[in-house]
């Protein structure tokens, strides 16, 4: 056994009623790269984050179990502490400031000074920079990942791949970093980028620094692990070293699940097949940060359950976005024969298209006014309901969207005191229960539904899922679902598109195999 | 319990209930010290029922989520303009007053629509933006007002030109509303028709905010990215809104003026949108939420405070400027109050 | 030409400005001698406050609204230095303790409240001066003499409460830093052109390695300009006669040049650095571990100290002061000079502190007088003023908006 750096035992955490980790262990050498793998969701960020010490975990109640560093247990309670500890992190978003140069960057908070006569009589943060100092062991820095740059240009007008360089210049700067964590440090990089940090993580750990690696590509984890360790839904699933897998047995396990096949409610692909196309969606690209969608061909069937997966940042849930005129798009969608216009909700609307949302805070809810008017807002909008007439002008009936509103809190089991209660009162699961009659309200003919169980508790899933399901089956709802938790699609949909970089890969069947499903959602073929 | 009762605190918030306590000292005070108590309380009645609709334009600009409205001095400014247009025909009475609300509507509609869609590009800084585009058209206009030709000799200054800084309305519409059958009480007086005249305003904003536009101005204040995807035009309900709160400057402002009995030209309303702020949030309104309720309540207290405070303060120190001091305290207290409170969470 | 084309476009606001100056001087038709000894008196006078801006629009908190607080606690320490009838040195010595002990409280009382506020500094700084003044007024119009037992015959009211409402610092006080040691203005202008010509020669010395040929001609060429022209402005007579006349209170110019190159040597310093990483990107800032808040209160401190310094030195130079206006539009000028100095919401240097200062003091001291040529009306220049500084600060703030509202759509596009 080498020289054990990093041992977590044992981690659990919940947020509120979720229990995102359940107990998992995680051992890194010196020296060794160890990649994490797993779903979105599998808990991951979650096992990083308490590992840096966030104040997002910190400040729900922290974690449970053991974390012992270099031989000593530890509590990390702080981002600064994990950065005394030696613990380094090279983030999926940049952290650098576009106007300061590569030294600046590197030295950021960690700033060289000289002291000066003020310093000495006030304090060390009156000392002058020392940016010769600086700009020396930046150099040193940048040379030892062999970046060609000068240190004093500013990072702003960098590309992707140089910054995401700098960040793990700034690492390695560090003096007493011992292990470095890459967050999808790949994701945003062109091929000879990647490649190039491949080389770059194996000399860093070959100088004795450990390394956890995240990453969905698993040709990449299989090219540079030393382990590999496989997540899902917050367990530890295997514990595997170089060369005891392959991609297939990887996707296998990362996406493996009892699923129950009796329970699925998917209809035949000979019987959806033959209905008429409500929805054409031809080379629809959407601009949405992040999660772009680039050349999105499918068609959606009458009264269908359709379902799109596929890793974060893929671009899923660009295509309902886009639909709904939420982000600037191109190509063409057809809905029923006529064209969709696109940055236009207002008319996607006024053609029965409803669109819930995946960001429910963010735009889902009018977190300060009531569940009333919440749910009653879009058919007031769009069908002009809820209004009485006097005369030349027309006022809400509060009266009716009232009896609305009650009726919706009862089919849907929304816990609340009453329809004059605030939504942000409400927990997730209510919440998005009341987005969810929202749309239902407006009776729309399709209905897009991006992400309705994410964070919510396992009873308010089922009650959201079998509404779903109901909604199809008894007013013939076209029902097109985006979700990162596969189970649930498979449980529900009739078809189950994959989506990889912008594109559908490939349309399955909910039947269809774990390992299928786990390749095609990492981009490999099967 | 105390845990409770702090959190109820903390919900109301310390100035407000200060504010009110306040109010309600004073207004104990005043028949205690043996003051005129009846003069006082019908000063103090009119003194809520002529900045009551100053404190109404409040209600749609916040509501349609471009934030208090710090901008108050261009309604005002239109109302002015009609005012002087009016005064310079010569109108008197009622046909005086109703002339110088119709000729500055269609200003206020103007400017109002200006600044909305000033707001529109703007988005995030709306309130700095507002005082100083308010404090820069009221300075522009006092150089206006040096130079517009008049005929009217109760406008004009001696030297033959530009406008007086305060104008004496008693010969026109002064009073029009305060006087229109009062109502007396054992002494004490109600301006009924201005009292009237708020009413209905506030009605009229009622109506509007209870209509689909005003539903919809409602979801577009407080989550744009909502209202964006359910169809709303946002930027055009922020500019329905900015523009009716401008159209209700320019009413508020000579609703003051009939009450008050002159029209205050240059300087005088630059510090007027303030105090129309603080009354509205003392009322209850947050950053985003205004209501009729609010607007009511708040000027009742805030310009009851101030009027009662000034004897009452008079009584116990003398010849102290304390009432103004109050003020100050009070209503920039309340707004930073409700700064803090509109951008704290994290 | 492309490069004077890039310098007009970068420096367009200076150049609005400076041609506005002239243009008023040239209407005004002040006599020459007059004009520059007021502009030297105003730029003294004024330039500390506008320094205090400097610090804040670097940690990204934008125009400072708030260093009323900061003058009011110099009024406050004059009053006192009044009452106990101090003078001379000691009076300013003890005046500039005092208001800098108040001012660093209130300082820290506002950064909490800007820390409160995060995004929404402006407003809240500018309604903080309003509250800022009430409390002011409560203490000295109400509480002295009531509550605080204070009577002074010279400066209390009649009636033993509050302080009279102009305030007359006492013979000796009245312009103690300026008239402690004043030279003529031609002898400042030589022994700077003195200090710029050892400090030239002692760059060129040391950097005689790294230098480009071009840039040590440029150098040396700048040298002999500045020189030319201080030798045209003490020979051609009607200059000189001005240059000769003018006098220049050498203590408060050295303490402009200290207040200046603090902010110059704080921006050199890991707590400049700070500063700026703090103004970059409030939340990387915090990512890497800079404790965003402490760093955004000790900028509000720099700043209300810097303004109450600013006040005391305004108001010496004045000698009689309104005891509750006198802080009113401290703010809007000092904001208002600066932008007019070509700085911006989130950039503003020294330079731009300067010659924000001297243009924007022109133009005042030249508005009433060219109004009332053109229009024959003394009004139109005064009004003609505040248009200008509520105008300047108008149009910064919904450019930055504007900008501000482009950049983030932008980023939601790309």
């Amino acid at each position: 056994m080498q020289n054990v750096i990093l041992d977590m035992k044992g981690i659990e955490k919940e947020f509120g009623r979720n229990r995102v980790l359940k107990g998992v262990d995680l051992q890194v050498s010196a020296g060794e790269v160890v990649s994490l793998v797993g779903e979105n969701g599998a808990g991951k960020s979650t096992l990083m984050n308490i590992l840096f010490g966030m104040p997002g975990i910190v400040n729900t109640g922290g974690y449970q179990g053991e974390i012992i560093w270099d031989g000593e247990p530890v509590k990390i309670t702080s981002p600064r502490q994990a950065m005394n500890l030696g613990i380094g992190m090279v983030h999926q978003e940049f952290m650098l400031l576009p106007a300061y140069t590569v030294t600046e960057n590197v030295k950021l908070n960690r700033e060289l000074t000289k002291p000066n006569v003020i310093s000495r009589v006030v304090g060390n943060s009156m000392s002058t920079l020392d940016k010769e100092g600086m700009k020396n062991e930046t150099k040193t820095a940048l040379e030892k990942i062999h970046l060609e740059v000068n240190p004093s240009t500013p990072v702003g007008g960098m590309s992707v791949g140089f910054k995401q360089f700098v960040e793990i210049a700034r690492e390695i700067d560090k003096k007493n970093i011992k292990l470095i964590v890459f967050d999808e440090p790949t994701a945003v990089l062109t091929d000879v980028e990647s490649k190039w940090l491949l080389d770059t993580i194996k000399e860093i750990s070959a100088s004795g620094v450990s390394v956890i690696f995240i990453s969905h590509k698993l040709n990449e984890v299989l090219e540079i692990s030393d382990k590999i360790v496989v997540l899902r839904d917050g367990e530890l699933i295997e514990t595997l070293k170089r060369g005891e897998t392959d991609a297939i047995g990887l996707a296998k396990s990362m996406v493996g699940r009892n699923v129950d096949f009796s329970s699925m409610a998917g209809r035949p692909a000979e019987e959806i097949g033959q209905r008429e196309t409500v929805l054409s969606m031809k080379d629809l690209h959407v601009n949405m940060p992040g999660e772009r969608a680039k050349g999105i061909t499918i068609d959606v069937h009458k009264g269908e359950i359709l379902g799109f997966c596929g890793l974060a940042g893929q671009g899923k849930l660009a295509i309902a976005n886009g639909i709904a005129g939420l982000y600037p798009s191109s190509g063409e969608v057809y809905y029923k024969g006529e064209k969709l216009p696109f940055k236009k909700p207002l008319a996607v609307l006024k053609k029965g298209i409803g669109f819930v949302s995946e960001d429910r805070k963010g735009i889902g809810l009018l977190l300060e006014e009531s569940i009333k008017m919440n749910i009653c807002l879009l058919a007031m909008q769009i069908k002009n309901r809820f209004f009485r007439s006097f005369g030349f002008f027309k006022q809400v009936d509060k009266q009716e969207m009232k009896s609305t509103a009650d009726a919706m809190i009862k089919e849907l089991g929304i816990k609340c005191v009453s329809c004059e209660q605030h939504p942000k009162d409400l927990s997730g699961g209510n919440q998005q229960k009341v987005c969810l009659a929202r749309a239902v309200v407006f009776e729309p003919e399709v209905l897009f539904v991006s992400e309705p169980t994410r964070g919510i508790d396992i009873g308010a899933k089922k009650v959201i899922l079998d509404y779903l399901v109901n909604l199809n089956r008894e007013k013939g709802t076209t029902i097109v679902i985006t979700s990162s938790e596969l189970t649930e699609l498979r449980s529900m949909c009739d078809r189950i598109a994959v989506v990889y970089d912008g594109k559908v890969k490939a349309v399955l069947k909910p039947e269809d195999s774990d390992e299928r499903f786990g390749l095609l959602m990492s981009g490999l073929d099967a | 319990m105390k845990s409770k009762m702090s959190k109820y605190v903390e919900s109301f918030g310390v100035t407000r209930i200060v504010a009110i306590t306040f109010f309600l000292v004073v207004a104990i005070l005043v028949p205690v010290l043996h003051l005129n108590t009846l003069t006082l309380y019908s000063q103090a009645l009119t003194r809520m029922a002529m900045n009551g609709v100053l404190v109404l334009t409040m209600v749609p600009i916040m509501v349609c989520g471009a934030g208090m409205n710090f901008a108050l001095p261009i309604g005002i400014i239109c109302g002015l303009i009609g005012g002087l247009i009016s005064l310079n025909m010569e109108l008197t009475g009622f046909a005086g007053f109703f002339a110088a609300l119709a000729f500055s509507i269609p200003f206020a509609l103007v400017f109002g629509y200006l600044y909305g869609l000033l707001m529109n590009r703007v988005k995030g800084s709306e309130m700095m933006i507002a005082t100083y585009v308010g404090f820069a058209m009221i300075s522009v206009m006092c150089i206006v007002w040096l130079f517009i030709p008049l005929d009217n000799l109760i406008l004009r200054m001696q030297m033959g030109r530009g406008v007086r800084k305060d104008v004496v309305l008693s010969d026109y519409w002064a009073g029009i509303l305060d006087n229109f059958h009062p109502i007396e009480i054992g002494g004490l007086t109600i301006p009924t028709g201005t009292f009237l005249f708020l009413f209905v305003m506030c009605f009229l904003v009622y109506l509007y905010m209870n209509s689909k536009t005003g539903m919809m101005m409602r979801a577009a204040g407080q989550n744009p990215g909502l209202a964006e995807a359910n169809g709303i035009n946002v930027d055009k309900m922020r500019i329905w809104g900015i523009t009716l709160s401008t159209v209700l400057g320019a009413i508020g402002i000579l609703v003051y003026a009939q009450s008050f009995g002159f029209l205050q030209f240059y300087d005088s309303p630059k510090m007027m949108s303030f105090s129309a702020v603080a009354a509205v949030l003392i009322g209850g309104a947050s950053n985003k939420k205004a209501s009729i309720f609010n607007v009511v309540f708040g000027v009742m207290v805030f310009q009851g405070l101030l009027t009662l405070s000034l004897p009452v303060a008079n009584v116990i120190l003398p010849e102290s400027n304390i009432s103004d001091i109050v003020r100050m305290i009070i209503s920039n207290g309340i707004i930073l109050y409700a700064l803090g409170k509109g951008s704290g969470q994290k | 030409m492309n490069k004077i084309k890039n310098y007009i476009s970068k420096n367009l606001v200076v150049i609005f400005f400076a041609v506005l100056c002239i243009l008023a001087y040239l209407i005004a038709g002040q006599a020459p001698y007059v004009v520059a000894s007021d502009l030297i008196n105003r730029v003294m006078r004024n330039s500390i406050m506008v320094l205090a801006l400097i610090i804040p629009i670097m940690t990204g908190m934008g125009l400072n609204f708030g260093i009323v607080v900061g003058a009011m606690s110099a009024q406050a320490a004059l009053i006192f230095i009044t009452h106990w009838r101090l003078t001379g040195m000691a009076g300013i010595l003890v005046a500039l303790l005092i208001c800098t002990v108040i001012s660093v409280v209130c300082g820290y009382l506002l950064g909490r409240l800007f820390n409160k506020t995060r995004g929404q500094e402006m407003i809240t700084g500018m309604i903080a001066g309003y509250f800022g003044t009430g409390i002011y007024l409560l203490i000295f119009l109400v509480l002295m003499g009531t509550v605080i037992p204070f009577w002074d015959d010279q400066i209390s009211i009649s009636t033993g409460i509050g302080i009279k409402d102009t305030l007359n610092l006492i013979e000796g006080m009245k312009g103690a830093m300026d008239s402690m040691f004043k030279l003529h203005l031609s002898v400042v202008l030589i022994i700077a052109f003195g200090i710029f010509t050892v400090s030239t020669g002692y760059k060129l010395w040391k950097e005689k390695d790294s230098l480009e040929k071009a840039e040590r001609v440029s150098r040396i060429a700048k040298w002999a300009a500045l020189g030319m022209g201080l030798i045209l402005l003490l020979v051609i007579p009607p200059v000189a006669a001005v240059v000769n006349r003018c006098s220049v209170p050498i203590v408060t110019l050295f303490f402009i040049l200290l207040v200046s190159a603090l902010c110059q040597f704080i921006t050199k310093t890991k707590l400049g650095q700070d500063f700026r990483s703090v103004g970059n990107d409030i939340h990387i800032a915090e990512a890497s571990g800079i404790d965003v808040n402490r760093i955004r209160i000790l900028a509000t401190i720099f700043s209300t100290v810097l303004a109450s310094w600013g006040q005391l030195t305004f108001l010496q130079n004045m000698g009689t002061f309104s005891t509750y206006t006198a802080q009113q539009n401290v703010g809007t000028y000092a904001i208002a000079a600066l932008l007019v100095g070509g700085a911006t919401i989130d950039k503003a240097n020294v330079k731009q502190a300067f010659t924000g200062v001297v243009l924007f003091q022109l133009l005042f001291l030249l508005a009433p007088a060219a109004g009332t040529k053109i229009f024959n009306d003394t009004q139109v220049g005064e009004y003609f003023r505040t248009v200008i500084s509520n105008g300047v600060i108008a149009v910064a703030l919904v450019l930055h908006a504007m900008n501000k509202f482009k950049a983030n759509a932008a980023e939601a596009e790309a």
